[in-house]
Protein backbone atom coordinates (compact mmCIF):
# COMPACT_ATOMS: atom_id res chain seq x y z
CA UNK A 1 0.00 0.00 0.00
CA UNK A 2 1.20 3.39 -0.41
CA UNK A 3 1.95 5.84 2.77
CA UNK A 4 -0.79 8.64 0.65
CA UNK A 5 -4.15 7.57 1.82
CA UNK A 6 -6.32 4.12 3.49
CA UNK A 7 -7.26 2.59 0.10
CA UNK A 8 -4.12 3.84 -2.55
CA UNK A 9 -2.01 1.52 -3.78
CA UNK A 10 0.73 2.12 -6.60
CA UNK A 11 2.48 -0.12 -8.25
CA UNK A 12 5.31 0.63 -9.95
CA UNK A 13 7.29 -1.22 -12.79
CA UNK A 14 9.62 -2.92 -10.70
CA UNK A 15 7.14 -4.37 -8.35
CA UNK A 16 4.95 -5.49 -11.23
CA UNK A 17 8.01 -6.94 -12.90
CA UNK A 18 8.47 -9.37 -9.62
CA UNK A 19 4.65 -9.96 -9.64
CA UNK A 20 4.65 -11.57 -13.29
CA UNK A 21 7.35 -13.17 -12.53
CA UNK A 22 5.70 -14.64 -9.27
CA UNK A 23 2.57 -15.71 -11.24
CA UNK A 24 4.91 -17.31 -14.19
CA UNK A 25 6.82 -19.33 -12.05
CA UNK A 26 2.93 -20.63 -10.61
CA UNK A 27 1.93 -21.34 -14.32
CA UNK A 28 4.64 -23.36 -15.06
CA UNK A 29 4.94 -25.65 -11.88
CA UNK A 30 1.14 -26.53 -11.54
CA UNK A 31 -0.12 -26.22 -15.29
CA UNK A 32 -2.54 -23.79 -13.88
CA UNK A 33 -4.65 -22.63 -16.91
CA UNK A 34 -4.96 -19.40 -15.18
CA UNK A 35 -3.95 -17.09 -12.71
CA UNK A 36 -4.76 -13.65 -11.46
CA UNK A 37 -3.76 -10.92 -8.39
CA UNK A 38 -5.85 -8.60 -7.77
CA UNK A 39 -6.11 -6.32 -4.56
CA UNK A 40 -8.72 -7.32 -1.89
CA UNK A 41 -11.59 -5.09 -3.19
CA UNK A 42 -11.27 -6.71 -6.43
CA UNK A 43 -9.06 -4.63 -8.74
CA UNK A 44 -6.98 -6.61 -11.54
CA UNK A 45 -3.31 -6.54 -10.83
CA UNK A 46 -1.75 -9.11 -13.11
CA UNK A 47 -3.16 -11.71 -15.20
CA UNK A 48 -0.96 -15.01 -16.76
CA UNK A 49 -2.27 -17.74 -19.00
CA UNK A 50 -5.14 -17.85 -20.73
CA UNK A 51 -7.94 -15.35 -20.32
CA UNK A 52 -8.65 -13.60 -24.03
CA UNK A 53 -12.06 -13.05 -24.21
CA UNK A 54 -12.77 -13.70 -20.59
CA UNK A 55 -14.14 -11.05 -18.17
CA UNK A 56 -10.89 -10.60 -16.33
CA UNK A 57 -12.02 -7.22 -13.93
CA UNK A 58 -15.65 -9.55 -13.62
CA UNK A 59 -13.11 -12.54 -12.20
CA UNK A 60 -10.95 -10.72 -10.07
CA UNK A 61 -14.01 -8.59 -8.69
CA UNK A 62 -15.81 -12.62 -8.06
CA UNK A 63 -12.55 -13.61 -6.79
CA UNK A 64 -11.92 -11.27 -4.07
CA UNK A 65 -15.83 -10.86 -2.69
CA UNK A 66 -15.23 -14.74 -2.71
CA UNK A 67 -12.86 -14.86 -0.31
CA UNK A 68 -14.18 -11.41 1.76
CA UNK A 69 -17.24 -13.69 2.44
CA UNK A 70 -15.78 -16.16 3.38
CA UNK A 71 -13.67 -14.50 5.57
CA UNK A 72 -16.52 -12.36 7.27
CA UNK A 73 -18.67 -15.67 7.70
CA UNK A 74 -15.70 -17.03 9.40
CA UNK A 75 -15.35 -13.82 11.70
CA UNK A 76 -18.90 -14.28 12.34
CA UNK A 77 -19.11 -17.86 13.29
CA UNK A 78 -15.26 -17.70 14.83
CA UNK A 79 -15.18 -14.37 15.86
CA UNK A 80 -11.82 -14.43 14.19
CA UNK A 81 -10.08 -13.73 10.87
CA UNK A 82 -9.62 -17.51 10.28
CA UNK A 83 -10.26 -18.30 6.58
CA UNK A 84 -7.18 -17.43 4.55
CA UNK A 85 -7.92 -20.13 1.68
CA UNK A 86 -10.72 -21.31 -0.45
CA UNK A 87 -11.01 -24.47 -2.71
CA UNK A 88 -13.66 -24.52 -5.27
CA UNK A 89 -13.08 -28.12 -7.15
CA UNK A 90 -14.79 -27.86 -10.72
CA UNK A 91 -15.61 -30.61 -13.18
CA UNK A 92 -12.50 -30.06 -15.40
CA UNK A 93 -10.41 -27.43 -13.41
CA UNK A 94 -10.07 -26.83 -9.41
CA UNK A 95 -9.72 -23.38 -8.21
CA UNK A 96 -7.65 -21.84 -5.48
CA UNK A 97 -7.83 -18.52 -3.82
CA UNK A 98 -5.95 -17.07 -1.62
CA UNK A 99 -5.37 -13.89 0.42
CA UNK A 100 -2.13 -12.19 0.23
CA UNK A 101 -1.65 -10.22 3.46
CA UNK A 102 -4.19 -8.41 3.85
CA UNK A 103 -3.88 -6.31 0.43
CA UNK A 104 -4.23 -8.82 -2.21
CA UNK A 105 -5.83 -11.94 -3.51
CA UNK A 106 -4.15 -14.98 -5.33
CA UNK A 107 -6.60 -16.81 -7.85
CA UNK A 108 -5.10 -20.05 -9.36
CA UNK A 109 -7.06 -22.01 -11.43
CA UNK A 110 -5.11 -25.39 -12.19
CA UNK A 111 -6.76 -28.74 -14.34
CA UNK A 112 -8.29 -31.11 -11.96
CA UNK A 113 -5.86 -33.65 -13.51
CA UNK A 114 -3.01 -31.79 -11.37
CA UNK A 115 -3.07 -32.74 -7.56
CA UNK A 116 -4.23 -30.39 -5.27
CA UNK A 117 -1.72 -30.45 -3.00
CA UNK A 118 0.32 -29.88 -5.04
CA UNK A 119 -0.94 -26.89 -6.07
CA UNK A 120 -1.78 -25.62 -2.52
CA UNK A 121 2.16 -26.24 -1.50
CA UNK A 122 3.14 -23.98 -4.91
CA UNK A 123 0.42 -21.16 -3.94
CA UNK A 124 1.70 -20.69 -0.66
CA UNK A 125 5.11 -20.27 -1.57
CA UNK A 126 3.88 -17.85 -4.14
CA UNK A 127 2.15 -16.23 -1.46
CA UNK A 128 4.88 -15.59 0.49
CA UNK A 129 6.93 -14.09 -2.27
CA UNK A 130 4.10 -12.04 -3.16
CA UNK A 131 3.87 -10.57 -0.02
CA UNK A 132 7.55 -9.68 -0.04
CA UNK A 133 6.30 -7.37 -2.84
CA UNK A 134 3.74 -6.15 -1.05
CA UNK A 135 5.55 -4.81 1.76
CA UNK A 136 7.73 -2.79 -1.22
CA UNK A 137 4.80 -1.33 -2.91
CA UNK A 138 4.29 2.06 -0.76
CA UNK A 139 6.94 4.25 -0.96
CA UNK A 140 8.29 3.41 -4.50
CA UNK A 141 5.32 3.19 -6.59
CA UNK A 142 4.13 6.79 -5.17
CA UNK A 143 7.54 8.29 -6.23
CA UNK A 144 6.04 7.31 -9.68
CA UNK A 145 3.28 8.55 -9.17
CA UNK A 146 4.47 12.21 -8.08
CA UNK A 147 6.50 12.51 -10.70
CA UNK A 148 3.54 11.20 -13.34
CA UNK A 149 1.57 13.84 -14.84
CA UNK A 150 -1.79 14.57 -12.76
CA UNK A 151 -4.98 13.57 -14.49
CA UNK A 152 -7.24 16.32 -14.42
CA UNK A 153 -10.82 16.45 -13.05
CA UNK A 154 -12.15 17.98 -16.03
CA UNK A 155 -10.74 15.22 -18.47
CA UNK A 156 -12.03 12.44 -16.38
CA UNK A 157 -15.30 13.68 -17.08
CA UNK A 158 -14.81 14.39 -20.74
CA UNK A 159 -13.39 11.15 -21.15
CA UNK A 160 -16.91 9.50 -20.11
CA UNK A 161 -18.57 11.84 -22.40
CA UNK A 162 -16.31 10.41 -25.17
CA UNK A 163 -17.66 6.83 -24.19
CA UNK A 164 -20.98 7.68 -23.68
CA UNK A 165 -23.88 6.98 -26.31
CA UNK A 166 -27.19 8.74 -26.73
CA UNK A 167 -29.68 6.25 -27.22
CA UNK A 168 -29.45 2.79 -26.69
CA UNK A 169 -26.36 1.04 -27.83
CA UNK A 170 -28.45 -1.90 -28.12
CA UNK B 1 -7.69 4.14 -5.50
CA UNK B 2 -5.26 1.49 -7.81
CA UNK B 3 -2.22 2.60 -10.09
CA UNK B 4 -0.19 0.87 -12.16
CA UNK B 5 2.47 2.47 -13.85
CA UNK B 6 4.07 -0.57 -15.55
CA UNK B 7 0.40 -1.04 -17.30
CA UNK B 8 -0.60 2.38 -17.18
CA UNK B 9 -3.78 1.67 -15.93
CA UNK B 10 -6.03 3.69 -12.88
CA UNK B 11 -8.76 1.54 -11.72
CA UNK B 12 -11.31 3.42 -9.59
CA UNK B 13 -14.19 1.87 -7.47
CA UNK B 14 -17.18 4.14 -7.17
CA UNK B 15 -20.18 1.70 -5.39
CA UNK B 16 -24.28 2.49 -5.76
CA UNK B 17 -25.62 2.61 -2.42
CA UNK B 18 -29.21 3.13 -1.37
CA UNK B 19 -32.25 1.39 0.32
CA UNK B 20 -33.99 -1.60 -1.65
CA UNK B 21 -35.76 -0.65 -5.42
CA UNK B 22 -34.29 2.60 -5.27
CA UNK B 23 -33.04 2.07 -8.49
CA UNK B 24 -29.22 1.11 -8.10
CA UNK B 25 -29.02 -1.68 -10.61
CA UNK B 26 -31.41 0.24 -13.06
CA UNK B 27 -28.72 3.14 -13.41
CA UNK B 28 -25.92 0.22 -14.03
CA UNK B 29 -28.55 -1.19 -16.78
CA UNK B 30 -28.61 2.43 -17.92
CA UNK B 31 -24.68 2.68 -17.89
CA UNK B 32 -24.27 -0.56 -19.69
CA UNK B 33 -27.10 0.88 -22.65
CA UNK B 34 -25.34 4.18 -23.16
CA UNK B 35 -21.63 3.17 -23.37
CA UNK B 36 -19.99 1.13 -26.65
CA UNK B 37 -19.60 -2.60 -25.98
CA UNK B 38 -15.52 -1.83 -26.82
CA UNK B 39 -15.85 0.49 -24.03
CA UNK B 40 -17.24 -1.63 -21.17
CA UNK B 41 -17.14 -4.78 -19.94
CA UNK B 42 -20.52 -7.24 -19.51
CA UNK B 43 -22.47 -6.37 -16.84
CA UNK B 44 -22.40 -9.19 -14.16
CA UNK B 45 -25.20 -9.54 -11.55
CA UNK B 46 -25.46 -12.17 -8.93
CA UNK B 47 -29.03 -12.10 -8.24
CA UNK B 48 -31.73 -14.38 -6.43
CA UNK B 49 -34.25 -16.73 -7.80
CA UNK B 50 -36.81 -13.18 -7.71
CA UNK B 51 -34.27 -11.38 -9.62
CA UNK B 52 -33.15 -9.27 -7.04
CA UNK B 53 -29.69 -8.36 -6.24
CA UNK B 54 -27.94 -11.52 -3.96
CA UNK B 55 -24.78 -9.89 -3.84
CA UNK B 56 -23.49 -6.73 -6.52
CA UNK B 57 -23.99 -6.22 -9.72
CA UNK B 58 -21.01 -5.40 -11.08
CA UNK B 59 -20.10 -3.36 -14.62
CA UNK B 60 -16.49 -2.57 -15.82
CA UNK B 61 -15.69 1.29 -17.75
CA UNK B 62 -12.69 1.50 -20.01
CA UNK B 63 -12.00 5.56 -20.46
CA UNK B 64 -9.63 6.88 -23.22
CA UNK B 65 -6.35 7.59 -22.22
CA UNK B 66 -5.76 10.69 -20.11
CA UNK B 67 -2.13 11.79 -20.02
CA UNK B 68 -0.67 8.40 -20.37
CA UNK B 69 -2.95 6.11 -18.39
CA UNK B 70 -5.50 4.09 -19.30
CA UNK B 71 -8.91 4.71 -16.53
CA UNK B 72 -10.73 2.09 -15.95
CA UNK B 73 -14.16 2.53 -13.57
CA UNK B 74 -15.64 -0.35 -11.78
CA UNK B 75 -19.22 -0.01 -10.49
CA UNK B 76 -20.86 -1.96 -7.86
CA UNK B 77 -24.16 -2.21 -6.88
CA UNK B 78 -25.26 -3.89 -3.40
CA UNK B 79 -28.38 -5.63 -2.39
CA UNK B 80 -30.84 -3.20 -1.02
CA UNK B 81 -32.78 -5.82 1.20
CA UNK B 82 -32.52 -5.10 4.47
CA UNK B 83 -31.13 -8.67 5.47
CA UNK B 84 -28.23 -8.13 3.34
CA UNK B 85 -26.47 -5.40 5.64
CA UNK B 86 -22.99 -7.74 6.38
CA UNK B 87 -22.76 -7.84 2.19
CA UNK B 88 -23.53 -4.46 1.89
CA UNK B 89 -20.64 -3.84 3.82
CA UNK B 90 -18.19 -6.31 2.03
CA UNK B 91 -18.72 -3.95 -1.06
CA UNK B 92 -18.04 -1.11 0.36
CA UNK B 93 -14.55 -2.79 1.21
CA UNK B 94 -11.87 -0.15 -0.49
CA UNK B 95 -14.53 2.22 -2.68
CA UNK B 96 -13.37 5.58 -3.88
CA UNK B 97 -16.60 7.14 -4.09
CA UNK B 98 -20.35 6.35 -3.53
CA UNK B 99 -22.94 7.12 -5.91
CA UNK B 100 -26.19 7.02 -3.09
CA UNK B 101 -29.10 6.74 -5.10
CA UNK B 102 -32.38 7.70 -2.89
CA UNK B 103 -36.17 6.89 -3.42
CA UNK B 104 -37.66 10.42 -3.75
CA UNK B 105 -41.03 9.25 -2.73
CA UNK B 106 -41.59 10.80 0.88
CA UNK B 107 -43.32 7.49 1.90
CA UNK B 108 -39.21 5.67 1.24
CA UNK B 109 -37.57 8.69 3.51
CA UNK B 110 -37.55 6.61 6.33
CA UNK B 111 -35.42 3.96 4.40
CA UNK B 112 -33.50 6.55 2.54
CA UNK B 113 -32.17 7.89 6.07
CA UNK B 114 -31.92 4.20 7.64
CA UNK B 115 -29.74 3.18 4.73
CA UNK B 116 -27.82 6.87 4.80
CA UNK B 117 -26.72 5.79 8.50
CA UNK B 118 -25.93 2.71 7.86
CA UNK B 119 -23.31 3.47 4.90
CA UNK B 120 -21.89 5.66 7.39
CA UNK B 121 -21.32 3.28 9.94
CA UNK B 122 -19.85 0.45 7.58
CA UNK B 123 -17.84 3.73 5.76
CA UNK B 124 -16.61 4.03 9.74
CA UNK B 125 -15.67 0.44 10.17
CA UNK B 126 -13.39 1.07 7.46
CA UNK B 127 -11.86 4.11 9.28
CA UNK B 128 -13.81 6.31 6.07
CA UNK B 129 -15.41 9.29 7.82
CA UNK B 130 -17.42 12.02 6.36
CA UNK B 131 -17.17 14.44 5.02
CA UNK B 132 -14.13 12.90 2.80
CA UNK B 133 -15.14 10.33 0.86
CA UNK B 134 -16.07 11.36 -2.35
CA UNK B 135 -20.17 11.13 -2.18
CA UNK B 136 -23.02 12.12 -5.11
CA UNK B 137 -26.63 11.88 -4.39
CA UNK B 138 -28.96 10.60 -6.90
CA UNK B 139 -32.69 11.29 -6.09
CA UNK B 140 -34.45 9.06 -8.61
CA UNK B 141 -37.55 8.18 -9.41
CA UNK B 142 -38.83 12.10 -10.14
CA UNK B 143 -41.57 11.55 -12.09
CA UNK B 144 -43.36 9.71 -9.27
CA UNK B 145 -46.30 11.47 -7.26
CA UNK B 146 -45.61 12.48 -3.69
CA UNK B 147 -41.59 13.35 -3.65
CA UNK B 148 -39.70 15.28 -1.29
CA UNK B 149 -38.09 18.44 -2.55
CA UNK B 150 -34.00 18.35 -2.92
CA UNK B 151 -34.11 20.80 -0.22
CA UNK B 152 -36.19 19.22 2.08
CA UNK B 153 -33.95 16.24 1.23
CA UNK B 154 -30.58 18.15 1.77
CA UNK B 155 -31.67 18.76 5.08
CA UNK B 156 -33.06 15.24 6.27
CA UNK B 157 -29.83 14.07 5.21
CA UNK B 158 -28.25 17.16 6.54
CA UNK B 159 -25.85 17.27 3.29
CA UNK B 160 -23.89 20.45 2.71
CA UNK B 161 -25.08 22.62 -0.23
CA UNK B 162 -21.65 21.81 -1.73
CA UNK B 163 -22.94 18.42 -1.50
CA UNK B 164 -23.93 17.68 -5.71
CA UNK B 165 -27.38 16.06 -5.79
CA UNK B 166 -29.02 15.48 -8.66
CA UNK B 167 -32.31 14.20 -9.62
CA UNK B 168 -32.98 11.36 -11.85
CA UNK B 169 -35.34 9.12 -13.58
CA UNK B 170 -33.34 6.08 -13.84
CA UNK B 171 -35.77 4.38 -15.55
CA UNK B 172 -35.57 6.63 -19.09
CA UNK B 173 -31.97 6.90 -18.50
CA UNK B 174 -32.39 10.65 -17.11
CA UNK B 175 -29.60 11.89 -14.80
CA UNK B 176 -27.86 8.54 -15.14
CA UNK B 177 -24.99 10.32 -16.49
CA UNK B 178 -24.26 13.07 -14.54
CA UNK B 179 -24.07 11.95 -10.99
CA UNK B 180 -21.34 9.39 -12.93
CA UNK B 181 -19.64 12.20 -13.89
CA UNK B 182 -19.53 13.96 -11.09
CA UNK B 183 -18.13 11.11 -8.80
CA UNK B 184 -15.24 10.74 -11.33
CA UNK B 185 -14.29 14.44 -11.23
CA UNK B 186 -14.91 14.02 -7.22
CA UNK B 187 -12.59 10.88 -7.34
CA UNK B 188 -9.61 12.62 -9.14
CA UNK B 189 -9.73 15.96 -7.30
CA UNK B 190 -8.93 13.60 -4.62
CA UNK B 191 -6.42 11.63 -5.88
CA UNK B 192 -4.48 14.68 -6.92
CA UNK B 193 -4.58 16.34 -3.58
CA UNK B 194 -3.64 12.96 -2.14
CA UNK B 195 -0.27 12.89 -4.56
CA UNK B 196 -0.05 16.73 -3.86
CA UNK B 197 0.35 15.97 0.24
Amino acid sequence: MSGNGANTMIIGLEQQSMIDAVLSDIMGRTSALMVALATSDGRPVAIAGRHDGVNAAGICALAAAELAASQELARIIDDQDSCQAILLEGQRCNLMIHDVGKAMVLLVVAPRAQTIGWVRVVVREAVDGLCEVASQIGDRGLGEARRAPPVSRTGIGEALDDIWVEGDVH
Amino acid sequence: MYINYARRELILKIVYYGPALSGKTTNLVQIHHHVDPSHRSELLSLKTTEDRTLFFDFLELKLGKIVGLNPRVQLYTVPGQPHYEATRRLVLRGTDGVVFVADSQFQRMKDNLESWIAMKNHLASYGIQFPGLPLVVQLNKRDLPGIVSPNLFRRALGLDLEEPVVEAVATNGAGVQAPLRSILEEVVSRLRQELAA
